[in-house]
């Protein structure tokens, strides 16, 4: 299946380690030199809230492997069940509860 | 109000305790799903294990595995990961912040070590309890639940490789989602008005752009996401200020 010899395969483990270790190790170089509670700091911060939102809306619109194997609109539908639980109640474990909830029923019941 | 009164060892075992949670299952099985994709895609034993164990950041993980199961360049392979994983920049800067670290004179060494441990759950949960604990406290407390999580995923690893046949994809499936939905639900509640208004336009943005950028949307959404919500924010401080004046 695989066309890697075993040093390439591993070539390839330090290269995805490397392709993640530069971005830590110039962030951890870098917090040191962005004033806290700034300007750049808080551009910083909104950005990263950002992009997390983003990869973690790519998951749920666009899954890869068994989540995909679902249906996008159940898989809305439980998040949208925890967005508004989140908000009114105000409780973490509630809307985690109603949202996999939701969605294990929506899942459960309408079939694949 | 943050409680002052608590002992360090007391915080890494609370920090322990809230791994040993919704978190770390969640986690845990999103790592799962990773060993069954990466066993699929040819990956043997130590290569999934010493994939988790130093990228320790899903996105790039998945992005590896993938690509490795088309037969990829390293060069594509390298260039891939550290695009999944550059937010990672963005995240260690902000955990560094939250944790206060430059105040705490640690050696490099020790900083790198702390941070490799930062992965999204850590770091939106650290965001998460700010309103708790004092950056003081946030350290051994984040310390605690960055390893717990840590072997969470580790185990979570190992268990997806041995045992691929024996889970059922229709409970991992439900089980997986749980990743996504806890991340979520702890940044649209971020203490900062921007950090919300940040994760909204971000969050809604990004699946758009994946259309028509792919890999490059998440850091197009970032970007705009979070330009917009600092420049919607500080337009609205300006005006509230002049309406004072």
């Amino acid at each position: 299946m695989t066309s890697y010899s075993p040093t390439e395969a591993w070539a390839a483990v330090a290269l995805a380690f490397l392709g993640t270790f530069i971005w830590r190790f110039l962030g951890v170089l870098l917090a040191e030199r962005i004033t806290p509670d700034g300007p750049l700091m808080q551009w910083i911060n909104a950005v990263a809230y950002s992009m997390v939102a983003g990869v973690m809306m790519l998951i749920l619109v666009f899954p890869g492997g068994v989540l995909g194997t679902t249906q996008l609109d159940h898989r809305l539908l439980g998040f949208a069940v925890g967005v508004v639980l989140m908000l009114v109640t105000k409780k973490l474990w509630l809307a985690i509860l109603g949202a996999i909830g939701t969605f294990a029923i929506a899942v459960g019941f309408m079939g694949v | 109000m943050p409680d002052t009164s608590m002992a360090k060892g007391q915080l890494i075992r609370r920090g322990v305790v809230d791994a040993v949670n919704i978190p770390g299952f969640a986690l845990g099985s999103t790592m799962t799903g990773f060993a069954v994709i990466a066993k699929e895609a040819g990956f043997d034993f130590w290569m999934i294990v010493a994939t988790t164990a130093s990228v320790w950041g899903l996105p790039g993980q998945v992005a590896f595995a993938s690509l490795y199961a088309t037969g990829a360049s390293l060069m594509l392979i390298f260039v891939a990961v550290a695009l999944a994983n550059m937010r990672m920049m963005l995240m260690v800067i902000s955990g560094a912040d939250i944790l206060h670290l430059r105040e705490r004179n640690l050696p490099l060494w020790r900083r790198v070590l702390m941070m490799h441990f930062l992965a999204i759950t850590s770091w939106a949960q650290i965001g998460f309890m700010q309103t708790r604990y004092s950056p003081d406290q946030l350290v051994p407390y984040y310390t605690g639940f960055s390893l717990m999580i840590f072997v969470f995923g580790m185990t979570g690893t190992v268990a997806g490789f041995f045992f691929d046949d024996l889970i059922p994809p229709e409970f991992l499936r439900i089980i997986i989602f749980i990743t996504p939905i806890y991340i979520l639900m702890l940044v649209i509640n971020s203490r900062q008005t921007i950090n919300r208004l940040a994760v909204v336009i971000g969050g809604s943005l990004c699946p758009f752009f994946y259309l028509g950028l792919g890999s490059w949307s998440v850091l197009a959404a970032g970007l705009i996401g979070g330009s917009m919500a600092m420049g919607l924010f500080t337009y609205h401080q300006r005006r509230n200020a002049n309406d004072i004046l």
